[in-house]
């Protein structure tokens, strides 16, 4: 018989010759094709800004168990005496109310028209539709009227800073106008007929004065408050009462003046109407800062560097291009404008880091074992052997970090690029092996390290902003193994809010 | 599985359709691990070869031009054990060249004897084998590949396949003898 006749004569005894393939196979597969590590990526990059942004958005439209009309619509150019309002979306407040405060708050602010027209005969005639003029020099509203009383029905300088929806209040002190004194008290306001029904907070009048920029009627632009208040020597915003909410009732009576007189009453209330569209961004002068809280997640991809000599160790990752690893944290930020055109930050932030990494941990003998012997009868050979244990790695950090970063205003915008220097620090960790005692990962000594963070803020508007990041996280301070160093890298989204 | 039920799974996979690749996958992953494991050191091994060569499958699938597909496939998965096998070893397998012609032509019922075998059976005889001489023997009488083509796959001479070939058969058949007696 000749050999050549005996070619595949086994074949058909292998034809069911077949193996069970591990259940997911598929995956690894799939993850090299570039389909589910794609899909894992879109949605470690978007599930954390839509999470954020639907709780944020729930929390700001929560009912106010007070009674109170939360104000949180955009701000609208209406006129204080203008019968047609835009509809109350859906704020349920009495119209017959609505009309009443609204006729009545006419009536007090068409009499301190009066007042204001003998004593600042020189109109804002830009904007303004009313305007209401204190004659007290040097004293602001706010402070006198804290200095009446502290008791909280005496809020009526809150007449003077009641936020509605159609409206905004902006407070500063004047400048560059002989009719103006230095601590004038204005609210710019852009509409009104609900104006006095709707919740005041002082709280965002504190903040419109430290951080709002004000309409300056005189001379039709928009002043710093920030840096007008600098100026001087007295604060107008921490000059308000520490109180959050004045009720529906207490918005009425000071609208309609019903309040005692020891109450005090404010007659310094110019109001202005900002036409729409004319609101400008938000620009802060050199030496002003604000703060910033958030929160930031994400993913992280590894590098990883084999040190050991390839011939007596391998290693092999099995999931290279599937995303195990994520993070969540929260972080707090002061911002401070260095310069016209550059901001620096410190923030200080907390988080967990999570990752599962699957490894073939390849180990040869040592090529001494390598012999080979042979006489006439017997022959043996010894030749080196892998061995490959499969080993799945899960590993956890709590981490702390503080970065020290500068974001240049490029052509005064609010958003823009921005870098740091974060130094990390490990609260705590652990790790998991698959091998137990076997694993050939161990916990690193060190628990600090440095790295960095890059990426663009975006601004979505005076109070929120977001930030997408890359950051390099030391090696150190997750679980290592002799020879191997494996390098995060976290791609990260944020939402931060300004206080 | 139907011709046309397969051409539309190739289509789809031509068009990167995750869900035919994996019907795909599912449809040939247990008869070509079945390839991997015999011809990688140990199952993990065959697992990652039947990983990296069906992404190379799929990868290249517009290249195949007809004919029989399992076929194809086949070849690749073949051909990536033996580069597997080759890195793993790092060293070329050696392949010492008998030249004892005398066991080139014979008949001896060697055929007969070892088809009676069942296949787990023979697996392990061939595992007792050199590594040269258990490659191409699978590639002769398992795969049914030409001495030509396992010259060509390996990197060795034709010559060096068949005495290689007949060096396999001399062993089995020693086993063959051992287990009888």
């Amino acid at each position: 018989m000749n050999l050549n006749e005996e070619q595949g004569f086994l074949s058909d005894k292998f034809e069911d010759w077949s193996g069970e393939p591990i259940p997911n196979g598929w995956n690894d597969i799939e993850t090299q094709l570039g389909h589910k590590g794609r899909g894992k990526r879109f949605f470690w990059i978007f599930f954390p800004a839509v999470f954020l942004t639907a709780a944020f958005a729930y929390l700001g439209s929560r009912p106010d168990p007070a009674g109170l009309v939360s104000n949180k619509e955009p701000i609208s150019p209406l006129s204080l005496s203008s019968p047609t309002s835009r509809p109350n979306n859906g704020i349920d407040v009495p119209s017959g109310q609505l009309e009443k405060v609204g006729q009545s708050l006419e009536k007090v602010l068409v009499e301190e028209k009066d007042t204001r027209n003998q004593t600042a005969p020189t109109s804002l005639d830009r904007s303004e539709k009313l305007s209401i003029r204190s004659t007290n020099e040097g004293t602001t509203l706010a402070r006198k009227t804290q200095n009446r009383s502290s008791d909280p029905s005496s809020m009526l300088v809150a007449s003077s800073r009641i936020r509605t929806r159609h409206s905004k209040l902006s407070t500063t002190r004047g400048k560059g106008s002989e009719n103006q004194k230095p601590s004038d008290v204005r609210i710019a306001s852009a509409a009104a007929q609900s104006t006095a029904v709707q919740r005041i907070r002082t709280r965002h009048s504190t903040r419109s004065l430290l951080a709002s920029p004000s309409f300056n009627a005189e001379n039709g632009s928009f002043s710093d408050l920030a840096s007008t208040a600098s100026q001087q020597n007295s604060h107008v915003g921490v000059q308000f009462p520490e109180r959050n909410e004045i009720s529906f009732l207490e918005g009425r009576l000071s609208a309609l003046s019903l309040a005692p007189d020891f109450l005090g009453r404010p007659t310094e209330v110019p109001v202005t109407v900002i036409p729409a569209g004319i609101l400008p961004e938000k620009k802060v002068s050199p030496g002003a800062y604000f703060y910033s809280f958030g929160m930031q997640a994400g993913m992280a991809t590894n590098e990883i560097e084999l040190r050991h000599s390839e011939t007596q160790y391998q290693l092999k990752l099995r999931n290279p291009n599937s995303i195990q690893s994520g993070f969540v944290s929260f972080n707090g930020r002061f911002h401070y404008k260095a310069l016209s055109w550059l901001e620096t930050y410190a923030s200080v932030q907390a988080g967990v880091f999570r990752q599962v990494l699957d490894f073939d941990n390849k180990t040869r003998t040592p090529d001494a074992y390598n012999v080979s012997y042979a006489d006439n009868k017997n022959s043996y050979q010894a030749v080196p052997v892998w061995q490959i244990r499969h080993e799945r790695l899960g590993q956890t950090l709590v981490f702390t970090n503080t970065e020290i970063g500068v974001r240049p205003q490029l052509f005064g915008s609010a958003s823009g690029p921005f870098a740091g220097l974060v130094v990390w620090t490990r609260l705590f960790q652990s790790s998991r092996s698959s091998l137990g005692q076997g694993s050939s990962f161990g916990n690193s000594a060190a628990s600090i390290g440095f790295g960095y963070r890059a990426g663009y803020r975006l601004s979505i508007n005076n109070l929120w902003f977001l930030e997408g990041s890359v950051a390099g996280m030391p090696n150190d301070l997750l679980p290592q193994t002799p020879g191997l160093r494996v390098l995060p890298t976290l791609y990260g989204l944020s939402l931060n809010r300004r206080f | 599985m139907k011709a046309t039920e397969l051409q539309d799974i190739l289509e789809g996979c031509l068009r990167n359709d995750p869900r035919q690749q994996r019907a795909l996958y599912e449809r040939f992953a247990r008869p070509m691990l079945g390839i991997c494991l015999r011809y990688a050191a140990d199952r993990m091994e065959a697992e990652d070869v039947l990983q990296v060569a069906f992404v190379k499958v799929f990868k290249n699938l517009h290249t195949f031009k007809g004919g029989t597909f399992e076929g194809w496939m086949k070849r690749i998965f073949i051909r990536e054990s033996i580069n597997q096998y080759h890195s793993r070893r790092r060293k070329p397998i050696d392949f010492t060249e008998d030249d004892n012609p005398s066991i080139l032509n014979h008949s001896d019922g060697f055929a007969d004897a070892l088809s009676q075998l069942r296949a787990e059976e023979i697996m392990k005889m061939l595992a007792r084998l050199p590594e040269g001489s258990r490659i191409v023997f699978q590639l002769f009488a398992i795969e049914g590949y030409g001495h030509a083509e396992i010259a060509e796959t390996l990197g060795i001479t034709e010559g060096t396949s068949k005495s290689q070939y007949a060096r396999a058969r001399m062993l089995l058949k020693n086993q063959l003898s051992h287990t009888v007696s």
